[in-house]
């Protein structure tokens, strides 16, 4: 064999790089993920989990069956169904004694009388009024201190979020003979919520109408969220809200910070998740133990889509939580809904399904446990905010020279609108300037001073140029933080936000009119569709090379979609870079600008149809399309075959 | 334990012409109710005028009804309205109707006593079978709803007849119950020369409420048709057959569908962007159009890429083959109105998802004018009018049926092995969605589903448990379980309700002091539903019935009250024999327990209703 220099050379860098890449941490030496055995014949679409005090995991499906798992914690489990038929539970607690489960017409209780390990009594604690939309899901219980309970009831979607029964789109406190005291409302689709250590209940929100980005909302008593479907019911007895559903305008291009500030009533959240850059449709709310590796008290949220689970740390300034996530640990094998700890608290269990939506880790269902290897990751454990700036700590202690480096860091600041329309664009985004960095004595800490703040904006702070002692860089390197207070003290950072827009890309290979000359009308019109669970309608199209297309993309589904062509094997390429597009991946319409990218539409929202005009390739062969929104990549794709052209 | 059985199917997505009749106001302030379809014509069976003369075997009589217990057994009273069939030795001829048929479509019912046998001829020449079928498992081309072979003289014995089709599945109720049928018929065509160049075609057949024939092609007469050759006609009469034993049929009705089709012509639109947001249909007049054009499709996605911010005025001819009344439907995200010679005929105004409105018009031959008012706000759009008429069949006019037109889903079926099996989901009932349902299936094979709200007995049936494709398959987007076969539905009940008397109207408007409280799990596995009524319980059981094969029910209560509980309603209510009441001709109900009802009559409509009485428990079983 002849080996060639050029060849030896590309080799041995590639070793190097491979062997340098290796050297990088990975989320997996950290926290190791196992997945639980589940019996062939059990659709596990996890709805709910809680232990029981047996030590015992209950789970409650999307099919209405509670499963018990005798002991969770070895490695093939007896399962035992403890109960069926309910409808769609998305929730369970144990609680003195009993399962309770909120179906969504009604919160259950569930009592097994005789010890055999399967209920007897289906107790209706209270019920709910239903429309008979499929998205009217009910979530929970969680448990108050107190003993009540709170549960949290979903909007229906008939194009738009619509309350069109009693308390659709509200957080109501249940005692456990039944009595319901409404919390708080303006949710659209409340799937996780938490307690505190301080007794403070948070939400999460998936992005949606009125809702510009997935985020988190501390709910007091009273408050309103942003979608006022629920405040239909604001004049129903015992509702602690006075807000109309007409009292809401958004006609003014506010975001829900500026809205909070004119709007008694209103509450803008205390984080942010950034659609696509952290998830895609937030879950499940969980709390670190010291068990857990060196995060204590911080939360953990689930993210369906993603398949992840983001690191969340909020602090409290002049009274109002704001605070920052980061990526935390991704890879789970299907959409995370669940997130409990076990009763020793050193594991979490993490109860997924993606039926109808579609997520990255492709199981249908899974449920997984997580634990912590032990090991220290080297992360930013807390960004808070100063008078001046943020305050970044660290894990381990930070490298002086690439700490006192302006170019290990990049901050950049914008904001989401508020409006009715489904999700919002990056508004106003900035670049902000770093004037001081100070590093503290244990190399722990770093404070970077800012230029100006913005009050309500959310803040993506990176630092990919930090190392450690090892000469590491970070696992994660970012993380967003969402300013709605500034410490007392502060500077004249302040400043109003500019208004200033970005106009949408114009792309080339988005041809909208068809083209006056070069492109024969008569050659090929093709119409293509959706189908729900993240589908085309259609996985094989046809066309002869060469040939004029005019190709009409029907969004009929109820997120938003785009269509993209690539070249040969070039999906997955094309898919991944869709999601490192960052802050500018809407303005994109998540369109990488890559040659392999053919032709594509823009992103539409439901029900939104575009035709684009393009010419076929010349190469016969197997060119995929796909829709790069962040998480759908994998699973919403087809063919499109590029036959010869007949030669006669 | 449970057994889930899936297999891919291909479903086609119905195209429903909607649920409910919609009631709007004239303008004269009047209410008036569009229907959801144009009105079949009934045949008049106050006499026998709509039938060719025949032997005396048929008469029109006033009630029937047959115990099911005794063979050929039918009981007639006088009056009209129903159609009944005696036949004796003598007496036994078919009898034909006094109109000729083409294509059709049929609606009867029908009554089977025990062990009889009929059928329905189309065209005197091709028939649907009718016979008791009742639990028969291994269904041939002789049984009830089967398409009846034809017949070969001149074929080896055995292969004589050939061609007959047995129903997808057993439907048949028991014998002396009234049964529906359903069916789209189509005559063979001929071309001028009186070729023929279509078979004749049975498009659909449903049997109480079941599909169990589609698109089934007839090359020729079947076995037994009465006419004297094997010619087959454009048109001519339907024939009940008589020779085979008693039968009965009422609500006859039919459309007959010719080959004329509305159509348009000469369509001018105008389209406009418009600011938004866009809350209602603009006053085109005040705007400028931006496009003026000429189109013979109207498909408001074609003539504009735009989505946001757009309207369309379309004006045109309607050119109307037949006078009379013509129904459109129109759908559309968001608004629109449809005016036919400068009336409004739909207002379908206002911001909304996918939307459907109909209008009811009469109109005479010839050209019309008409005119399509269309906006979109944002997010969807779409646009879809679809019309019925004079013999002319529910079809497209003009737009575009706006989602996917197939889908593949998995067919996902619950039944149960050793133990009941329980659902809960919402379920449709007479025309609405119950949301707070639970369905039991039993491993014995009889099931039913049962409102929790009311502690109401919605629909009952046998064989397959549960179709929960509509739940369980992607989204579950409609949440509904459907029956995997033929199901009865029930009268609407509560559990329970305070009567001062034993005549004193029975309210269904749930009592407050009447609580759902769940359920329990007994021995056996089967739910017991529970209601509180101030400080008593009511404890309510179903399960499958040895006796008849049916469902029966044990209610009781742990104290005394003035609570009573009905158990059946219908026009008429009375015993077949000692045991057994007819409910209506619907189902069968059988008194078990010491408990005994009362059979009332309430404001012309009768009841079976039983006191609630301590220690005395309420039983009782029903069969169909």
């Amino acid at each position: 064999m002849n080996i060639s220099t050029p060849f030896l050379a590309t080799l041995i860098v590639s070793l190097f790089y491979y062997d340098n890449a290796y050297s990088q941490q990975r989320e997996s030496d950290y926290y190791q993920i196992n997945q639980i055995y589940v019996p062939e014949e059990i659709s596990l679409e996890v709805g709910g989990l809680a232990f029981n005090d047996k030590g015992q995991l209950g789970v409650s499906t999307r099919r209405g069956e509670i499963w018990l798992i005798l002991n969770p914690e070895k490695p093939k489990s007896e399962y035992i169904r403890f109960a069926h038929g309910l409808h769609e539970p998305l929730g369970l607690l144990y609680h003195d004694g009993a399962f309770y489960s909120n179906q969504r017409g009604e919160l259950t209780q569930l009592i097994d009388q005789d010890g055999d390990n399967q209920a007897d009594i289906y107790k209706t604690v209270t019920k709910w009024d239903l429309n008979g939309n499929y998205h009217e899901y009910s979530y929970g219980p969680v448990l108050l201190p107190d003993g009540q309970m709170l549960v949290t009831l979903n909007l229906g979607w008939v194009g738009y979020g619509e309350s069109a029964s009693k308390w659709r789109g509200w957080m109501l406190k249940v005692s456990e003979d039944g009595q319901v005291t409404p919390y708080a409302t303006g949710l659209r689709s409340p799937a996780g919520f938490g307690i505190n250590a301080q007794g403070d209940v948070f939400y999460t929100e998936n992005q949606g109408d009125w809702v510009g980005s997935g985020r988190m909302t501390h709910l007091e008593l009273g408050d309103f969220a942003g979608n006022p479907a629920g405040l239909r019911w604001s004049s129903e007895k015992g509702s602690p809200i006075s807000l109309k559903v007409n009292d809401i305008d958004d006609t003014r291009n506010l975001s829900l910070y500026e809205y909070q500030n004119e709007l008694k009533g209103v509450k803008a959240p205390s984080v942010w998740f950034p659609h696509t850059l952290m998830g895609i449709s937030t879950s499940d709310i969980n709390f670190f133990s010291k068990e857990m590796g060196p995060f204590e008290g911080q939360m953990m949220v689930g993210d369906q889509g993603h398949s992840k689970i983001m690191r969340v740390f909020q602090e409290k300034v002049n009274g109002v939580y704001q605070g920052v996530c980061f990526p935390f640990r991704e890879g789970f094998s299907s959409g995370v809904l669940r997130i409990v700890n076990n009763p020793k608290n050193d594991a979490i269990y993490v109860g997924q399904t993606n039926r109808g939506w579609g997520s990255t880790g492709q199981s249908s269902f899974a449920l997984e446990r997580m634990s912590w290897t032990g090991k220290i990751p080297f992360e930013i454990k807390t960004i808070k905010v100063h008078p001046e700036g943020f305050s970044l700590e660290f894990t381990q202690p930070i490298d002086a020279a690439s700490a006192q480096s302006l170019s290990s860091y990049q901050i950049t600041d914008f904001t989401y609108s508020y409006h009715h329309f489904y999700g919002s664009d990056v508004q106003n985004k900035e670049r902000r300037n770093i004037t001081d960095i100070s590093l503290s004595e244990d190399g722990m800490n770093v404070l970077l001073k800012l230029d100006q703040f913005r009050k309500g904006y959310i803040y993506e702070i990176k630092a990919p140029g930090i190392l450690n002692q090892l000469g590491q860089t970070l696992l994660h390197d970012f993380g967003y933080y969402t300013l709605n207070e500034i410490p007392v003290g502060t500077s004249n950072l302040v400043k109003d936000p500019s208004s200033s827009k970005k106009a949408k890309r114009t792309s080339l290979k988005r041809i909208t009119e068809q083209p006056e000359t070069g492109f024969n009308p008569m050659d090929v019109a093709l119409e293509i569709g959706t189908a729900p669970g993240l589908k085309f309608d259609q996985s094989n199209l046809t066309v002869v090379a060469g040939s004029s297309v005019k190709l009409t993309f029907n969004n009929t589904d109820d997120m938003p979609h785009n269509f993209v062509l690539v070249a040969k094997n070039k999906a997955d390429e094309v898919g991944i870079a869709a999601t490192k597009l960052g802050l500018d991946g809407a303005a994109l319409s998540f369109v990488p600008e890559i040659d392999a990218v053919i032709a594509h539409t823009n992103l539409l929202a439901p029900h939104e149809i575009e035709s684009i005009y393009f010419t076929a390739p010349e190469v016969p062969g197997a060119y995929p399309f796909l829709c790069t929104f962040p998480g759908h990549y994998l699973t919403m794709r087809g063919v499109l075959t590029v036959t010869a052209k007949s030669v006669l | 334990m449970k057994k889930i059985r899936i297999n891919v199917t291909l479903l086609f997505l119905l195209i429903l012409w909607g649920c409910a009749p919609s009631i709007v106001e004239d303008l004269k302030g009047h209410e008036s109710v569009i229907p959801n379809v144009l009105p079949f014509k009934a045949l008049k069976l106050s006499d026998m005028s709509e039938f060719q003369s025949t032997t005396q075997n048929w008469s029109m009589m006033g009630k029937v009804h047959s115990d099911f217990t005794q063979e050929l057994h039918i009981k007639t009273k006088q009056g009209t309205g129903i159609l009944v069939n005696q036949p004796t030795s003598e007496n036994r001829d078919p009898i034909f109707s006094t109109f000729e048929h083409g294509d059709i479509e049929l609606d009867l019912e029908f009554m089977m006593p025990k062990g009889s046998n009929s059928g329905i001829y189309f065209q005197s020449r091709y028939e649907i079978q009718l016979l008791d079928s009742w639990d028969v498992n291994n269904l041939t081309s002789q049984d009830c709803g089967s398409i009846y072979e034809r017949w070969d003289d001149q074929k080896p014995e055995g292969q004589q007849g050939y061609e007959g089709h047995a129903p997808k599945k057993n439907v048949s109720k028991a014998p002396g119950l009234w049964q529906h049928l359903h069916i789209k018929f189509k005559a063979p065509k001929f071309d001028s020369l009186g070729n023929k160049i279509a078979d004749a075609l049975f498009e659909e057949v449903s049997h109480n409420g079941i599909l169990i024939h589609e698109n089934i092609t007839v090359t020729g007469p079947t076995r037994a048709a009465f006419i004297s050759d094997q010619l087959e006609l454009p048109k001519a009469a339907l024939m009940l057959q008589g020779d085979h034993g008693p039968v009965a049929f009422r609500n006859i009705k039919y459309k007959l569908y010719g080959t004329d089709t509305l159509s348009t012509s000469n369509i001018e639109y105008q389209y406009f962007e418009v600011p938004m947001p866009i809350t209602s249909l603009p006053h085109f007049d005040t705007l400028f159009p931006k496009v003026t054009d000429y189109t013979k499709k109207i498909d408001v996605n074609q003539l504009s890429q735009r989505r946001d911010g757009v309207a369309f005025k379309f004006t045109g001819n309607l050119n109307v083959p037949i006078s009379g009344d013509y129904l459109f439907d129109l759908l559309s995200d968001d608004g629109s109105a449809l005016f036919i010679d400068q009336k409004q005929i739909i207002n379908n105004d206002g911001k909304h998802d996918f939307e459907s409105k109909k209008g009811l018009v009469n109109l005479k031959r010839g050209a019309h004018a008409f005119q399509i008012n269309y906006f979109n706000n944002t997010w969807g759009k779409g646009l879809w009018l679809k019309y019925e008429g004079p013999e002319q069949e529910l079809r497209t006019l003009q737009g575009l049926y706006p989602y996917p037109l197939n889908n593949t889903k998995k067919d996902l079926h619950i039944d149960p092995i050793k133990t009941p099996e329980m659902i809960r989901s919402f379920v449709n009932y007479k025309d609405e969605k119950r949301t707070h349902v639970i369905s039991v299936g039993d491993p014995q094979g009889v099931h039913y589903s049962y409102d929790l709200t009311r502690g109401s007995l919605l629909k009952v049936w046998k064989g397959g448990f549960a179709d929960v494709t509509e739940m369980w398959e992607g989204r579950g987007i409609d949440q509904l379980l459907m029956p995997q076969e033929m199901s009865v539905e029930l009268n609407d009940h509560i559990i329970a309700s305070p009567l001062t008397n034993e005549a004193s109207p029975y309210s269904l408007k749930i009592n407050n002091d009447i609580t759902p409280q769940g359920y329990r799990i007994d021995d056996n596995k089967r739910p017991i539903f529970i209601y509180t009524y101030q400080n008593l319980t009511l404890e309510d059981l179903y399960q499958p019935s040895a006796l008849t094969n049916g469902l029966q029910r044990t209610l009781s209560i742990n104290g005394e009250s003035n609570l009573y509980s009905r158990a059946a309603r219908a026009e008429h209510i009375e015993k077949v024999n000692a045991e057994f009441y007819t409910v209506g001709g619907y189902y069968y109900f059988k008194n078990i327990g010491e408990s005994q009802p009362i059979l009332r009559k309430v404001d012309g409509v009768m009841e079976l209703i039983y006191p609630l009485e301590k220690d005395k428990k309420i039983v009782y079983s029903i069969f169909w």
